[in-house]
Parts: structure tokens; C-alpha cells; sequence
């Protein structure tokens, strides 16, 4: 496998761009309901928690960007195969395209499950997945140039959303937030560390940078989307702590998705509908990137076309989407995969990174020997 | 192109297909927009529907039902036995509760509003003096649609801050409320009209006592902060010459603030503080508004007159314990790790004490004076 990814220049994009990848990828179905997540340990200083897994998240992200830096053009395969040698790096190689697709079928099977419990009860599971599926295939038969578009056009079509959020700011009680700093550390950092699942996406960088064309603004573009992000979160934090009480926001799923429900227009009384269905144009991206990296693994590892793995990984999904029928299995889905990526996203980065600084430092070994 | 045709192809059968999920024809369904619930028997409940209906040859556009049921939702299966069309509570706009079953506490009937996602946040609820279904069913001689009558009056009524502001959302969130009970707007029949004779005084979710709307008008300068309405105040002053007199006027609220905050925890103790700003709509005695001093003695007089009335009124809610103004809230976020549960908070509050300044001022009186 070739560490070194040469691109051709009609594949790159402009690194502004990463603004809107990072951004995408990260905001998608945590953030309908993580609210009461976080609120059940930090309670009413929940909003620092988001603070601090946003603090945590631009300092994985540095790492992530370093990693890279030091192959200057490659990816995650890349660097597993370099560093780790064929066998090892083949196996860890298999397992983040599992990741990958594993992130693709809990953000497709969130979504299905908010669709099924706010609009139709009864449409079954597989209708709405194949839907969904048939545009992630056509996205990604697109190529990389269109799926960074559609992430640019997801984040500017759905800005407007957040104008609605002055409507339950009219019902909000500042002094929900009151006494602050009531929390002590662990139960911060408990919250923070709950925030895993809500933050996720940004590892898209390891796959996504040989084709970002200035290498070397990637950093300040990918910063600003995190920053971005995490103003958004906590912005949403707060509006929720306040608008709710905290024992009903303990008890409301879609935090986000409930504040819409105050929201009433002269020509549309129940906006919160809008929003789910909008929300697709959200959650898109974010399918097409989790497909599209599982697929590229397979391009790099197994040199299967990508059009061909992509119907395979489809077949893998509209099966096993079958399988978690009840909101205790998704939640228990929730839990288990947040664990997963908090290894994934929050702890391998800084052994990887150790690895291959090691070797290319220390060691002093060129690549690919 | 030709798997561009495909894929269009396959998009439109996709968008064509969602005509096919759960349709819901407006001919063919009955939107319930008020619902009443009485006692019936031990544990019957009767649910009594006003069902708006969309056919144009029907004599009357809408039609009441009643039924009855373990449950709410069971009423409105039992309902639906009764009519031609499917009932829907997507358009529900007013929920009521007959006093009877508001002492038994109303919590699973908001509990079961809250959880179906249909049902809008800015539902108002009422407390009714009587059965809701007689309220209801009633044919009236004015009143073509109850439940478009009981809308726009409870609204109109909200709007001029005349009740206090008893949605769906509001309701829940007092009631999750360690520190402040939710109050409710009580109507009744009255003849040809319906009339809303006062607030309902909740001790969590059951009905303790009632206030006149004249004594609302307290509560709701304390409780809500912003706007209070207007009032009628009868009381004797001394006129320039020093003799008592009988006056009456009547005062709309330009702008009232409060502050409350806590001196003692262990009492507790609190310290409140009203600053109203005030214009004068009419006064019947013999005062003349163009002596200066004048102004002043009435002022004053209004001052005591407001500090009386609100006394009475926080002493009546200590007597029925039950926080309706949110001093528990003010201690909840005054007092570190308190702990407060809402029969903590009851306990308390019936010893609460609490110092009182009000700062009346007469902005206005008027075009002429």
C-alpha cells in the first residue's frame, strides 16, 4: 500500500472548506437530545461540561492535525500500515472501517428512531433506511469534490434554524442556572466525557486530508469549526437548562427538538416538524462521510472499488438495522458505541501519535521502510 | 447519464412512495381542539371532546362527544366508537379539568398531553368549576364553537396579563419545580357565558385553593416579574384638608420589577421588593390631580394599599402551602447543595418569612388632569 498520497490537483479542495467538514460531521444526532445526557451529572453547570469536552475536542483535533503533519499527504490507512507494519496495520485498518460503518448505523438508526417517534409510528425500519442509503450512494458516487459540497450547503441551508431559538429564550428562567459551580469536578468531567457521542466526526480529518489543498491552514479552519460547534452546544445547553425544569429535562428525549415545539408561526403552528424533517439535510453529511470513509478503507486496504463497497456496506445495513427494534435496544446501541469512540476519538490519537513520532524522530526512519 | 437515469428514476419512485406513509385526509378525520375531563364514578374518567369537523353540508361544524374511560386516551378510544371520523388531537388547543378531579391531582392527564408528540406546547390548561361536560355541551345562544370560544378567550386573557399564563409547557415547568407551584385560570358556566372567576391555587399538582382575579393580580406581580395588567383599587386617603375619603381608581401597570432575594436560610427569610411603575386610568373621589402633594398622598395611599393586599395574599397561599409566587426557587438558587425536594421546600415554607417594601410610582394620569 502507498504511504504517500499524491493527489491530482482537480481532487483537492480549498482548506476553508474544513470549517464546514468539521462542523457537519460533528453536529448530526447527538445533538437532538444531549442535553439530559449531560444534565443527569452536571446538572444545572451542565453547560460547563460542553465547555469542557469543546476544549477537549480542539486539543484532539491539534493532535490529529500533528499526526498528519508529520506524513504531510496521507491518511489513517497510511500512517496504520506505516507505523504499525503490514499485519498489525492491516488489522487496525479493518477495524476503523468497522468503526466507520458502525458510526454510519448509529447516526441512520438515531435518526430513524426520532423520525418513527415524532412523525410516523408506523413506517417501517427498512423503508427509511434504503431511503436514506439511496442518496448516501448517490452522494458518494459523486466523488470527494461533491460530498465536501454538500456538507458546505448542509451548514449554510440549516443556519436559519437557530433563529427559532429565541423563541423559548421568551420562556427562559435564568435562575435555573443558579447556584453555579455547584457541580464538583468529577461529576464535570463525568458530563464532559458524556458529551463523547455528541462531539464525534471530527476524526473524518484522518481520512479527509490528503485532498485539502493548503495543508498548512488546515489547522486554523478545523480549530474555527470546533470553536463553532461548541459555541452551538452550549448556546443549546443553556437555552434547555433554563427553558426546562431540571427533572422534566431529565425527562425529555430531544431536548433540542422539543425547544422547537414553543415555536408557532401565522402560517405553520408546529414547527418542530419542519425541524425533524429538516434535520435530514443535517444528517446527511454526516452518513455520506462515515460511508464514504469505511468505503475509502476499503479502496486503501483492499483496493475494492469504492462504488462496489458501497453496495456491500449497504446490504450490511439494510439488514442489520433490523435487528434494534426498541428504544432500549438504540439506547443501549448509544451506549455501547459511545464507549467504543471514546477510545477511538479520545484515546488513540495521542498513542498513535506517539508511535509514529517515534519512529520518524527517534528512530529516524524514513517512510515506508 | 444512463446511471443518472437510474438514479432519478429511483428518486422519484422514492418520492412518490411517501405519499403511501400513514395519510391522514382532512375529510375523514375530527380534530379535537378541547378537551374536558370529569370524575365519573370511582375510577371512570369522561373524557368530553369538541371535535371540529370539515364538511361543508353539516349543519353545525362542530360536534361534542363524551365517553368514558379508565384513562384519558382510553375516553378517546371509547370516542371514537361514536363518529364517522378518526379523532385526531393534533389541533388540540384547550385542556379541562373539573375540580373534582384537580384534587386528586392532574399530573397523569398533563403527563399523557406532554408525551404524545402531536400535542402542542402551547396548549392552555383550566381548572373548571362544574362538569366540563356540561361546560362544554352546552348549546349556547352566542357561542357558535365552545372550543374556539374558550381558545381566544384564555389567550386574549393571557395576552392582557389578566391570568396568569397556564400553557402546557408553563404548567409542567412549575410543576417539575422544586420552588414554585403552577396556578391555573378557573372558568365556569355562568348562564349564556363563560366566565373565568379566578386562578387555582396547586400544591404540586393538585388543587388547594382558589384567588379571586383581583388577587391574581398579586400573584402575578410577584411570580412573573414583567407585566402585571390592571386593577381596581378601593381605599380611603386624606384629602388636602385631612378628612378621610373614599377613593377608587383604577391603575394599569406600565412597568413592575421584583426583587426577591434571601436573608436567612434557616427561617427562611426573604426580602422583597416591588417597584411598579404605574399610569392612572380612572378615580372616582374628590382628589385634585393638579396639586402636586395630591399626587403624592395618592401614591402613598395606592403604596399601603398594594403592600396590604399582597401581605393577605402570600399568607393565604402559606395557610394552603403552596408556593405559587417562587420564593423556593429564589432559595433553590441562593442556597448551595440544599438539596430541595419539593416536600423539603413545602415544609419550609409554610415559616417562611419575609420583609416587603413596595415603590409605587404614578408615572401618568392621563390627557387631562
Amino acid at each position: 500500500m502507498e504511504v504517500i498520497l499524491k493527489m491530482k490537483p482537480n481532487q483537492l479542495v480549498n482548506a476553508f472548506l474544513v470549517f464546514f467538514i468539521i462542523h457537519t460531521t460533528q453536529v448530526g444526532v447527538g445533538l437532538q437530545g444531549f442535553q439530559r445526557i449531560i444534565y443527569r451529572d452536571a446538572q444545572q453547570d451542565a453547560w460547563i461540561s460542553v465547555l469542557i469536552s469543546g476544549v477537549a475536542t480542539s486539543l484532539l483535533v491539534f493532535i490529529i492535525i500533528k499526526t498528519l503533519e508529520l506524513y504531510g499527504s496521507t491518511d489513517l490507512y497510511g500512517i496504520q500500515h506505516d507505523v504499525f507494519g503490514i499485519l498489525i496495520g492491516k488489522v487496525l485498518n479493518c477495524f476503523y472501517i468497522f468503526y466507520s460503518l458502525l458510526s454510519f448505523f448509529v447516526v441512520l438508526r438515531n435518526y430513524i428512531e426520532v423520525i418513527q417517534a415524532w412523525i410516523f409510528p408506523e413506517l417501517p425500519l427498512w423503508f427509511l433506511s434504503m431511503s436514506m442509503l439511496i442518496l448516501v450512494t448517490y452522494g458518494i458516487n459523486s466523488g470527494v469534490r461533491s460530498i465536501i459540497g454538500i456538507s458546505f450547503f448542509s451548514v449554510i441551508l440549516s443556519l436559519w434554524l437557530l433563529l427559532f431559538i429565541s423563541y423559548p429564550i421568551k420562556f427562559a428562567r435564568i435562575d435555573h442556572l443558579l447556584p453555579m459551580f455547584e457541580a464538583d469536578l468529577i461529576s464535570l468531567l463525568k458530563g464532559a466525557y458524556n458529551m463523547t457521542f455528541t462531539v464525534l466526526g471530527f476524526e473524518i480529518l484522518y481520512i479527509i486530508y490528503p485532498y485539502l489543498k493548503e495543508k498548512k491552514k488546515v489547522m486554523k479552519f478545523a480549530q474555527l469549526g470546533i470553536l463553532f460547534t461548541t459555541f452551538i452546544y452550549t448556546a443549546l445547553m443553556i437555552v434547555a437548562i433554563t427553558y426546562f425544569n431540571g427533572v422534566q429535562l431529565e425527562k425529555t428525549v430531544w431536548a433540542t427538538l422539543s425547544l422547537f415545539k414553543i415555536v408557532r408561526l401565522p402560517f405553520i403552528e408546529r414547527f418542530e416538524y419542519v425541524a425533524i424533517t429538516f434535520w435530514m439535510l443535517i444528517i446527511l453529511p454526516n452518513l455520506i462521510f462515515y460511508m464514504w470513509s469505511a468505503c475509502r478503507g476499503m479502496e486503501r486496504v483492499f483496493k475494492v472499488s469504492i462504488k462496489r463497497s458501497v453496495w456491500l456496506f449497504s446490504l450490511i445495513v439494510i439488514i442489520s438495522v433490523q435487528l434494534i427494534i426498541t428504544r432500549t435496544q438504540v439506547n443501549h446501541l448509544n451506549d455501547l458505541f459511545a464507549k467504543c469512540a471514546f477510545f477511538v476519538v479520545a484515546c488513540y490519537p495521542f498513542i498513535l501519535f506517539s508511535f509514529a513520532w517515534l519512529k520518524k524522530k527517534v528512530f529516524n526512519k524514513g517512510i515506508g521502510t | 447519464m444512463k446511471r443518472l437515469k437510474i438514479y432519478i428514476i429511483i428518486l422519484w419512485i422514492f418520492i412518490l412512495l411517501t405519499g403511501c406513509a400513514d395519510r391522514k385526509i382532512l375529510e375523514d378525520i375530527g380534530l379535537i381542539t378541547t378537551v374536558g375531563y370529569d370524575l365519573a364514578g370511582n375510577n371512570n374518567i369522561r373524557s368530553t371532546m369538541v371535535v371540529l369537523q370539515i364538511d361543508p353540508e353539516a349543519v353545525r361544524n362542530i360536534d361534542v362527544i363524551s365517553s368514558e374511560g379508565l384513562t384519558s386516551k382510553g375516553g378517546r378510544l371509547n370516542a371514537n366508537l361514536k363518529t364517522s371520523k378518526e379523532l385526531q388531537s393534533g389541533q388540540l388547543r384547550v385542556a379541562l379539568y373539573n375540580e373534582e378531579i384537580a384534587k386528586r391531582g392532574i399530573k397523569p392527564y398533563v403527563d399523557t398531553l406532554a408525551r404524545d408528540p402531536s400535542i402542542s406546547d402551547l396548549t392552555y390548561l383550566a381548572i373548571v368549576e362544574g362538569s366540563t361536560k356540561d361546560l362544554l355541551k352546552h348549546e349556547y345562544h352566542n357561542i357558535s364553537d365552545v372550543g374556539q370560544q374558550l381558545f381566544n378567550q384564555i389567550e386574549q386573557l393571557t395576552d392582557k396579563e389578566q391570568i396568569s399564563n397556564a400553557t402546557l409547557q408553563e404548567v409542567q415547568q412549575s410543576y417539575y419545580s422544586d420552588g414554585i407551584d403552577p396556578i391555573l385560570p378557573i372558568l365556569k358556566r355562568d348562564g349564556e357565558l363563560i366566565r373565568v372567576t379566578g386562578n387555582a391555587v396547586m400544591r404540586n399538582d393538585k388543587i388547594v385553593g382558589k384567588l379571586s382575579p383581583d388577587d391574581s393580580f398579586y400573584v402575578k406581580l410577584i411570580r412573573d416579574q414583567y407585566h402585571a395588567g390592571s386593577i381596581e383599587l378601593p381605599f380611603e386617603m386624606k384629602d388636602e384638608n385631612g378628612k378621610e375619603q373614599k377613593v377608587t381608581t383604577v391603575i394599569d401597570m406600565i412597568v413592575s420589577s421584583r426583587d426577591l432575594s434571601l436573608k436567612d436560610k434557616n427561617i427562611p427569610q426573604f426580602d422583597l421588593q416591588l417597584n411598579i411603575k404605574a399610569r392612572l386610568l380612572e378615580i372616582q373621589g374628590d382628589v385634585d390631580l393638579t396639586i402636586p402633594t395630591n399626587v403624592k398622598q395618592l401614591e402613598k395611599a395606592l403604596n399601603n394599599k398594594i403592600k396590604k393586599e399582597a401581605k393577605k395574599v402570600i399568607t393565604y397561599s402559606q395557610e394552603r402551602n403552596s408556593d405559587i409566587f417562587g420564593f423556593g426557587e429564589v432559595y433553590r438558587s441562593s442556597v448551595r447543595h440544599s438539596d430541595l425536594t419539593k416536600g423539603k421546600w413545602h415544609e419550609k415554607y409554610k415559616n417562611m418569612t419575609y420583609t416587603m417594601k413596595v415603590d409605587f410610582r404614578l408615572v401618568r394620569t392621563g390627557i387631562t388632569e
